[in-house]
């Protein structure tokens, strides 16, 4: 009885919950947002009428802002790349960290910013992905060394992360397998410049570390986005190690036509994961991340939004009756920012 | 996950595991039956890493040789894992079905056990996961003859090469001498050796190596394989374990320790119980 690698992977959790066609992704996320945006009508709704700044609001409502989901996306990216960060700090391995960083991605799969903010689930997505990669860090040294936060605030999302990862927590990443190339590489061209080689999966690996923060991992499998960072970083390479494997060297003998096809069909979704990861790894700035931040804000405590109305109304206000002063402005400015 | 606590009845008892309390529970809506493992959340650091990591392997194997998680149930101080239920482990099965009440079973039913041992544990090493705790206990036999793996807690998923895991694992009897030696890198080989163990004794009814303390272990393994030496076992001699003064034995011969194998049954006895951990056959079927 033999297992193929192709059925293993297959079995896994990986393949059978997460992984999904373009179009199941782009839906699971819209069903995200939209949940995420009924979430904040009801806690508007749930507000006191009575309140003048509750009234304004209402009165304003057309003007609430919620997070489009795009704007999900890049905040859920720039928190991932603030998780590659503080793995590293912590000198946890290519494994924790990415893992760290496909729960986060998976989790809002299933949830929307407006509901968690991504600052808070990425760290009880790292604190979990150690323990389940076998590399415990206490939860008091965890904390410690990250500003604003309580044990209990990173304790409190454990379990949703858990139950949203449906309990399935072993994720496959390319880096394994972009070894096992590296290493049958060698093995099928064997006259093959060793530095060479060296370098270009080193420059691979660094190109998988940059796959995460793309869709890839959920439309594709690990070999496959290992053998696409190769391939950015020598494309002759791997076509020649590919021919090989496939048996297409010999061009004079007669060319199974299977093998031309298989091949063929690979380099197609080869190039198309190369391009990908050359043209659609997010990294978003701190601008732009404070900016959606701040309408997540008013999104989990909607009265905000009424008391930032009745400020500005206030000001214009007095504005208008020429009074305003150089502190007020400033104040101002300051809100927006908030 | 949809279950809640309140699906299952909870009934007796069915004992420790290593981080948590198993009772046997029935499904009130279908009537059957469930083993349900208890886990105690009053941990400062959260859900227990141990469990984290049995619920994260256990969801990969799905294998008929392997016992089935259904689900997770979350309750405020406990966490209950809801696995298959088989009505007994192999330790009770051989003491109720062994022939002449010796523990001994017919070598049919040995050759039945072992084939279904060794492809649970073939699944595991495909899967990359090392079960660790292999003993007599952990295994769950069926009304119908069906032999599953159970309690994966303290199995590890592994990559290669695999090292620095703890030495403190796997109930003595079954331990691997490398690992006794004090190896801190072993691999597929300690659950080989543990098969080994479990199917002699499947064959006598008694434990092969009922060791009462590490050292005592190691002697009770080289009194019948032999005290290893540098030209049998090239690199015994720099484990942190190895004395120059243990007692030295000559390897007894299998066949007249346990008489009623046949020569296939010999032949596998001998590839699994291989001292060195790199020589143990694969299971590979």
């Amino acid at each position: 009885m033999v297992v193929s690698n192709d059925d293993l992977f297959r079995r896994s959790t990986q393949y059978r919950f997460w992984s999904f066609t373009h179009s199941q992704l782009e839906e699971l996320r819209i069903v995200a947002n939209k949940k995420g945006i009924q979430k904040t009508e009801e806690r508007i709704n749930e507000l006191d009428d009575s309140l003048p700044e509750v009234k304004l609001m209402r009165e304003n409502q057309d003007q609430f802002q919620f997070v489009h989901l795009d704007e999900e996306k890049r905040l859920i990216s720039y928190y991932a790349r603030r998780c590659k960060e503080l793995a590293a700090f912590f000198h946890l391995s290519a494994q924790v960290r990415s893992t760290a960083i496909m729960y986060l991605y998976k989790f809002y799969l299933y949830h929307s910013v407006m509901e968690y903010h991504p600052g808070n689930i990425m760290l009880t997505c790292l604190f979990l992905s150690a323990k389940v990669e076998n590399h415990f860090i206490g939860i008091n040294t965890f904390c410690k060394n990250i500003p604003k936060t309580t044990p209990e605030a990173i304790l409190k999302n454990e379990y949703l992360i858990l139950e949203t990862m449906k309990f399935s927590l072993q994720c496959h990443h390319p880096f394994q397998p972009l070894y096992g190339f590296f290493l049958d590489i060698q093995q099928t061209l064997p006259k093959l410049d060793f530095n060479r080689l060296g370098k270009n999966y080193d420059g691979a690996r660094e190109l998988v570390n940059e796959s995460l923060f793309t869709d890839l991992p959920f439309l594709y499998t690990p070999p496959q986005i290992a053998l696409a960072c190769l391939w950015l970083c020598d494309d002759v390479l791997v076509e020649k190690y590919l021919s090989k494997k496939f048996g297409l060297v010999k061009k004079s003998e007669q060319e199974d036509e299977d093998a031309i096809q298989h091949y063929n069909k690979l380099m197609v979704i080869i190039r198309h994961c190369a391009d990908v990861v050359r043209k659609e790894a997010l990294d978003p700035s701190q601008d732009e991340s404070k900016t959606i931040s701040a309408k997540i804000k008013l999104c989990l405590e909607p009265i905000r939004f009424g008391r930032k109305l009745m400020k500005q109304n206030g000001e214009q206000a007095a504005k208008r009756s020429g009074s305003i002063t150089e502190g007020g402005d400033e104040k101002r400015v300051k809100l927006e920012t908030e | 996950m949809s279950a809640s606590a309140s699906q299952f009845q909870q009934l007796e008892k069915l004992g420790e595991g290593t981080y948590a309390t198993v009772f046997k529970g029935r499904n009130r809506a279908l009537g059957t039956f469930v083993a349900l493992k208890e886990i105690n959340l009053d941990s400062e650091e959260g859900t227990p890493s141990t469990a984290i990591r049995e619920i994260s392997i256990m969801k990969e194997l799905r294998h008929e040789n392997i016992i089935t998680l259904y689900d997770v149930i979350h309750t405020e101080n406990k966490l209950t894992l809801v696995f298959e239920y088989l009505d007994k482990d192999l330790k009770k099965y051989m003491d109720t079905n062994g022939y002449n009440k010796s523990g001994a079973l017919e070598p049919h039913v040995v050759k039945s056990f072992m084939f279904q041992l060794l492809r649970g544990i073939m699944f595991c090493h495909d899967n990359r996961v090392l079960h660790r705790d292999l003993k007599p206990q952990n295994l769950l036999i069926s009304s119908k003859g069906e032999l599953k793996l159970g309690d994966f807690g303290l199995a590890r998923a592994y990559g290669i090469p695999v090292n620095t895991f703890s030495n403190e694992v796997v109930t003595l009897w079954y331990r691997a001498p490398d690992v006794l030696l004090g190896s801190r890198s072993y691999s597929t080989s300690i659950d080989m050796w543990s098969a080994g163990c479990i199917m002699a004794e499947m064959f006598t009814g008694k434990p092969l190596f009922p060791g009462s303390s590490n050292e005592d272990q190691l002697l009770k393994i080289f009194r019948i394989m032999g005290t290893p030496n540098e030209r049998t076992w090239p690199g015994v001699t720099s484990y942190p374990n190895y004395r120059s003064n243990f007692n030295v034995f000559i390897p007894q011969d299998l066949h007249t320790l346990i008489p009623n194998m046949d020569s296939l049954a010999l032949n596998l006895l001998q590839g699994l119980l291989q001292m060195r951990p790199e020589l143990p056959a694969a299971a590979t079927i």
